[in-house]
């Protein structure tokens, strides 16, 4: 940066403040050439330093883009040698721009190409008409150069404008893309600086063709390069700084989640600081197969890397995100963090078990319904048809038999009816079949039938589709439950309410009676089914709130 | 009066077959499944069926769901459904979807001889029959503020009847007094609960069923 910005100044300023310090011989160029010389070093010092692929590709372009003008300017080499450098230069900047994935992402990716671009087109363009680094003291050297075109003023004017075109045009393109770019603060405004500076040379220099408020127009030209690629090295560089970012915030993990800076938790604190929001955190589980955060089950997205966090040799997490490399991640994942990581691990785990104990203690209320309807299915095809042959041989018996014997056959079969009522009512109650068959409601009616005490049902569930078979045998049980406990309270009425509200099933059972209560059992059946139950007592009644989501 | 009978369990349909044959009806056929009563039905052409509620495959409503698409193919032919059930949740079902006459009864009732054989009498003679058992269980229901408080004793015993199914004349019979006096009963009836008034018996009875129940 320092270096692009320097050789930015000594192209604007180099010959008023400093022309005769270096000597009646220096030049412009040879001011150039030695910013871009020591911006070259400087990249490479840090390329070497850095260790980094980001830092080393971020140089290399550099490089290669101030190098290749540095050798143009090499006052002794022939014109074509010096035009192919910058050429060559460029095409390898853009090359290693555009080629290179690992530095950046797609958009900075573009906006480094076609800066690269920018400067090729406005060094290159000005060297076909003009040789850009002898222009006022070239007299020795610039008949060398073949494609020379001092001659033609008009042709000059016409390539300044053409540049000035483009490079409005490549500045509007890189604020654009800097604008778009989710990058940090410092970068943008360093980017979108050069950006301006650009366009606002390129302005003046529309305005006076080859004139004198920029100096030597060949000065302008020149201040194109180092200004565009300060831009380009800051979005090279820029992803370094962000993962040193990154690896100081997920230092401080451990103390954001103790201090409850982050709502979602370590997962939401990775997502931010990686700024990806696909970072996931797994466990691994002794059965094999992975957990989320949740305790749900999950499974490895093959799309993104994993990056696995150890404890004495062992798996015990995995994080899951979009950047290619794990290396940054894992080196910033100190035993701070990986004890917040490890706690974290620890609830999945008590959340999954606390899921498979909820649905064991429905599977085992499921399991006991099934019987009971099984016992219901048997008795139904066993005992009771042959009760009812029984009663049903008793009366014809008694239809045939002499009229003295005939009372004893009709009350044996008056027995056998009172003995199917029995079977009936045992078998039937709780868990009748016009449950099953046809829905609460008209199970609910059933039960208002024979209830001792009034029932008043409202439903407001009429379009809703019918609930799972264990709610409505749980809301059932319940309601049978609140009628009794009603009845025994001496309630003058029961009242049975069901609602549907987006997706939560309500059902509201009250009773008027008055005296302790013990929910326990209901709240048990309606926890098991999955849902909550709620009971307030007061001196108007008893009022049970059963809700599944 | 010729009927067919079906019902998976064996000893039970046998046991009605010959109660029904006691009392000289002629059982034309008897099955175990729901699905031969079309075949059977178009091969005897009897005037009732008399079905189980609950037969294989699921061991539900078959019997139901055979009673209306038997209906649907063959309007002239009655059918009573026998259920171990009492509940009036069938019985309606039942009425809706079978319209006229259909019989819904307690399956016990075959130990009472001539209940079913009345019951057969009465399909044949157009009604609809309804298990006494469920009339009086929805009539008994504990209500909040009665609605049937406003009824006589008399008005009480006819809405049962119409309930049950029996049209004016054989309530009349029932109870010993001519047929306009039943008339004049249920008009009454029918304005104090604020029903429609039907004099087809089918509907009657739905709507008096259906209020019975849903009447807070």
């Amino acid at each position: 940066v320092a270096a692009g910005v320097a050789a930015g100044l000594l192209v604007i300023i180099g010959d008023d403040f400093f022309g005769p310090a270096f000597g009646p011989e220096t030049t412009m160029t040879q001011l150039c050439s030695w910013a871009a010389t020591g911006a070259a070093a400087l990249a490479v010092a840090i390329a070497v330093v850095g260790r980094q692929p980001p830092w080393a590709t971020g140089a290399g372009i550099v490089v290669l883009t101030l190098v290749a003008p540095g050798v143009a300017s090499v006052g002794t080499a022939p014109a074509w040698l010096r035009i192919t450098a910058v050429a060559a230069g460029a095409a390898l900047s853009l090359a290693i721009a555009g080629f290179t994935g690992t530095v950046l992402g797609a958009r900075s990716r573009v906006a480094v190409g076609v800066l690269a671009a920018a400067t090729v087109v406005a060094v290159t363009a000005r060297l076909l008409v003009r040789d850009p680094f002898r222009e006022l003291r070239c007299a020795p050297y610039c008949g060398d150069n073949p494609l020379l075109l001092a001659a033609r003023p008009q042709w000059v004017t016409l390539a300044d404008r053409l540049l000035t075109v483009a490079t409005l045009f490549w500045s509007a393109v890189a604020v654009v893309l800097i604008a778009r770019t989710r990058r940090a603060m410092w970068a943008r405004s360093a980017a979108a600086l050069a950006a301006a500076a650009a366009a606002l040379f390129a302005v003046t220099s529309w305005a006076e063709p080859g004139l004198t408020i920029w100096g030597d127009p060949t000065q302008r030209v020149t201040i194109v390069p180092p200004l565009l690629l300060t831009a380009a090295f800051l979005f090279a560089v820029h992803p370094d700084v962000q993962a040193w970012r990154t690896r100081l915030q997920v230092r401080t993990l451990a103390t954001d989640l103790a201090t409850g800076a982050h709502r979602d938790g370590v997962t939401g604190h990775l997502q931010q600081v990686l700024r990806d929001g696909s970072v996931r955190l797994l466990f691994p589980v002794v059965t094999g197969g992975l957990l989320d955060t949740s305790g749900r089950a999950a499974e490895r997205d093959p799309r993104l890397t994993a990056t696995t966090i150890e404890r004495d040799g062992q798996a015990v997490a995995a994080i899951e995100h979009q950047l290619a490399s794990s290396g940054r991640l894992r080196a910033a994942l100190t035993p701070a963090v990986t004890t917040v990581v490890e706690n974290e691990r620890l609830r999945a785990l008590a959340m999954a078990e606390l899921d498979e104990l909820r649905a064991s203690r429905r599977r085992i209320v499921e399991r006991a319904d099934e019987t009971r309807r099984r016992v219901e299915r048997d008795l139904h095809d066993g005992a009771q048809q042959r009760l009812l042959l029984l009663g049903l041989e008793l009366s014809r018996a008694a239809a045939t038999a002499d009229p003295s014997e005939r009372s004893r056959y009709l009350d044996a079969v008056r027995h056998t009816q009172d003995a199917l009522d029995e079977l009936r009512t045992l078998v039937h109650e709780g868990l009748p079949p016009v449950l099953d068959e046809l829905g609460l409601v008209e199970a609910l009616r059933s039960l208002a039938e024979t209830s001792p005490i009034p029932v008043l049902i409202e439903v407001q569930t009429t379009d809703a589709p019918r609930p799972p078979i264990g709610i409505e045998r749980t809301l059932y049980g319940l309601a049978l439950s609140v009628i009794a406990g009603g009845a025994m309270l001496g309630a003058s009425k029961v009242t049975i309410l069901l609602a549907e509200h987006s997706g939560q099933l309500t059902a509201t059972i009250a009773h008027d009676g008055t005296g302790a209560i013990d929910p326990t059992d209901d709240q048990d059946r309606v926890g098991a089914a999955g849902g909550d139950l709620v009971v307030t007592s007061g001196p108007s009644g008893v009022e049970y709130v059963a809700s599944f989501p | 009066v010729k009927v067919i009978v079906i019902d998976d369990m064996v000893l039970v349909r046998e046991g009605i077959v010959r109660i029904l044959r006691d009392h000289g009806i002629d059982v034309a056929a008897a099955a175990g499944s729901a699905e031969s009563v079309h075949a059977l039905a178009e091969a005897h052409d009897p005037d009732v069926v008399i079905l189980d509620i609950r037969m294989p495959p699921t061991f539900t409503d078959e019997g139901l769901r055979a009673a209306a698409e038997l209906r649907a193919a063959r309007p002239q032919t009655a059918v009573l459904v026998l259920s171990q059930y009492l509940d009036t949740a069938y019985a309606l079902q039942l009425l809706r979807d079978v319209p006229e006459r259909v019989g819904y009864l307690l399956k016990d009732r075959i130990m009472e001889l001539t209940t079913l054989t009345d019951a057969l009498r009465r399909l044949e003679d157009g009604e609809t029959v309804i298990d006494p058992t469920i009339v009086s269980r929805v009539l008994g229901r504990r209500r909040e503020r009665s609605s049937l408080a406003n009824l006589t004793p008399r008005e009480l015993e006819v809405l049962a009847l119409v309930a049950e199914g029996l049209s004016n004349r054989a309530i009349a019979t029932r109870l010993g007094v001519n047929e306009r006096t039943v008339e004049s009963h249920t008009t009454q009836v029918f304005q104090k609960l604020g029903l429609e008034t039907s004099t087809e018996i089918h509907r009657r009875v739905l709507a008096v069923l259906t209020y019975l129940r849903v009447t807070n």
